[in-house]
């Protein structure tokens, strides 16, 4: 058996006009806790994509290897993309709207798919719901999508993909529409989770204090490339990027002052020419020198830390 | 009298029929003044959203009224209702729900002038469609993309922008960052302050951020199960009384 439930090897994505993924490469191991970090439009969402065949349709994967659990990901079709990789793979999205069926009461998109007879699927469905925080189960189970809050729907996203038992689970921005003290208890159910033996998880967060609580393994992407990766110490704690810098300095403000402005990452992610070897940071970058724009690789800081910037930053 | 107002709003809705009935909203009543920017704090399922929408006069409420002006938005007709919805404006929680998924994002910035400033040239429209554009942190080169083509905060700046187009004196927004990474996030409230100050627009800002409120809003509401619970200060933590209020406050 492999050590790695999930390797991804030097995938690039592009559609008609220009490359949206650039050579990424991460990996998951079995029982471990990747975070992929980084802002919208990075390409965090398009790499997870192409691991569940959902690209959007004008968008090919053109290099590359997905390996999930031994299988070639890329190459499942039919029922063995189902039963192989689905049925494997729980998978909270980012949308929470979209992955409910609009006509289905949330009881029968709970235990539809379920292996378990109706009534056990139901039961587990109720307790799964109650340990997501949801005080009145019953009322949710009986209701359509369109009539429960956004973090209700959310939290019935997680239940779906918890109903699975699978031994990956993707969660693409789980807490960004729930109530702060809602966000703590899925944060200990998460942690919860990945302490019970043989799941793993790949996380997508942009809320950078849930993935260290979290992670224990940190991908930063932005423009379509991994710029920085590690473990979760030398991410946070020796951050070598500057991009991964500035990430970091906007999550550490809590106390916020009205007199002035938010601190912010001026510009934003470049639409165009991902595919250039060049640094696509230095357009933002406060240390940006004449260097930055020649062909850049991956430079290793020891351990598992590698990073695509050729200042040394103290 | 109050630029917006809601007087003892009710919102109930049907389930399974007429004899179940979930009350979203009870006996709500808030104000908003001229230039003010007021806060909705609750947890999940609180009836915000719902709030929002009435505020807005995207739904109608099925008891009690909402004022514009002192006057009924019920009663409102033609010119009046449409003026009235041209200066109350709504971003979204979920902005690609709101764009037509045909249009280009062009598109979806020109609608609103085509409809509202129907005075301007088509050149003058593109030249202030590719302006907000730039205002908010994006190359205009994105305008030629459907809203499926960009990412959710991308998306989330597209439908600001629709907003400011149109100059609104009131702005709702209903969970506008909370799906945004923060470095987006300061850009969109840096951006809704500089629009504050620059047209003195008035502010309904529903989040569960309650640092957010605290740092954008003057005052703010606290809902619980559809009521009003407590009216809070510009500092939140300082005034609040209830328990429930406490642990919306601290559970950060």
């Amino acid at each position: 058996m492999d050590s790695r439930i999930l390797d991804i090897q030097g995938l690039c994505a592009r559609d008609s006009v220009e490359e949206l993924l650039v050579d990424v490469s991460l990996h998951v191991d079995a029982g471990g806790r990747t975070a992929i970090v980084g802002e919208s439009g990075c390409g965090k969402t398009m790499t997870l994509r192409a691991l569940l065949h959902t690209l959007p349709p004008d968008v090919e994967v053109s290099a590359g290897r997905i390996r999930f659990m031994g299988e070639d990901a890329l190459a499942l079709k039919g029922e063995a993309l189902r039963k192989d990789l689905y049925m494997r793979i729980g998978h909270v999205g980012q949308n929470t709207s979209e992955n409910l069926h609009p006509l289905l009461k949330v009881s029968r998109q709970l235990t539809d798919f379920s292996p378990l007879g109706r009534k056990e699927a139901l039961e587990k469905a109720t307790a799964l719901l109650e340990s997501l925080s949801i005080k009145d189960p019953g009322r949710v189970l009986s209701s359509y999508p369109g009539e429960l809050s956004g973090g209700m729907r959310q939290r019935v996203n997680m239940a779906v993909a918890l109903m699975k038992d699978a031994p990956l689970l993707i969660a693409d921005e789980p807490t960004s529409a729930l109530d702060a003290h809602v966000r703590r208890q899925v944060e200990e159910l998460y942690q919860g989770l990945c302490e019970r033996e043989g799941l793993s998880l790949l996380l997508i967060s942009h809320d950078l204090s849930f993935v260290r609580r979290i992670a224990d393994r940190v991908y930063v992407m932005y423009a379509g490339r991994v710029v920085e990766e590690g473990s979760l110490d030398e991410v946070f704690g020796e951050a070598a990027h500057p991009y991964t810098k500035a990430l970091a300095s906007l999550s550490g403000r809590r106390s916020l002052d009205r007199t002035r402005d938010l601190d912010e990452i001026g510009g934003s992610v470049p639409d165009k020419g991902r595919g250039d070897p060049s640094c696509a940071f230095s357009s933002r970058c406060p240390y940006a020198a004449r260097d930055c724009h020649n062909a850049l690789s991956y430079r290793h800081l020891g351990g598992s830390h590698y990073v695509r910037c050729c200042h040394e930053l103290a | 009298m109050s630029l917006l107002e809601a007087v003892r709003v009710g919102r109930v809705f049907p389930i399974d029929g007429p004899q179940k009935r979930f009350e979203a909203l009870k006996d709500v009543s808030i104000h908003l003044e001229a230039g003010e920017s007021v806060g909705v704090l609750g947890e999940s399922g609180s009836g915000k959203s719902t709030l929002a929408a009435i505020f807005g006069g995207l739904d109608r409420p099925t008891s009690g009224q909402v004022l514009y002006k002192g006057r009924d938005i019920a009663t409102l007709k033609g010119g009046d209702w449409k003026c009235f919805r041209q200066s109350v404006q709504y971003i979204f929680q979920d902005p690609k729900a709101a764009m037509n998924p045909y249009f280009t994002l062009r598109q979806v910035l020109m609608e609103p002038l085509k409809v509202n400033r129907k005075e301007l040239s088509k050149a003058q429209m593109v030249e202030l469609v590719e302006d907000m554009t730039a205002r908010v942190g994006l190359p205009t080169s994105i305008l030629s993309r459907h809203p499926d083509e960009v990412s959710g905060g991308q998306a989330q700046r597209i439908i600001t922008a629709r907003v400011l187009l149109l100059e609104p004196e009131v702005i709702i927004a209903d969970e506008c960052v909370s799906a945004l990474d923060l470095s987006i996030q300061a850009q969109i409230i840096n951006l809704l302050r500089r629009i504050r100050s620059a047209t003195g627009a008035s502010f309904l800002f529903i989040s569960h951020d309650a640092d957010l409120v605290r740092y954008f809003c003057d005052r703010s509401y606290v809902m619980l199960h559809g009521r009003i619970v407590e009216e809070l200060g510009q500092d939140l933590s300082a005034s609040a009384k209830s328990e429930y209020t406490r642990m919306l406050l601290g559970g950060l």
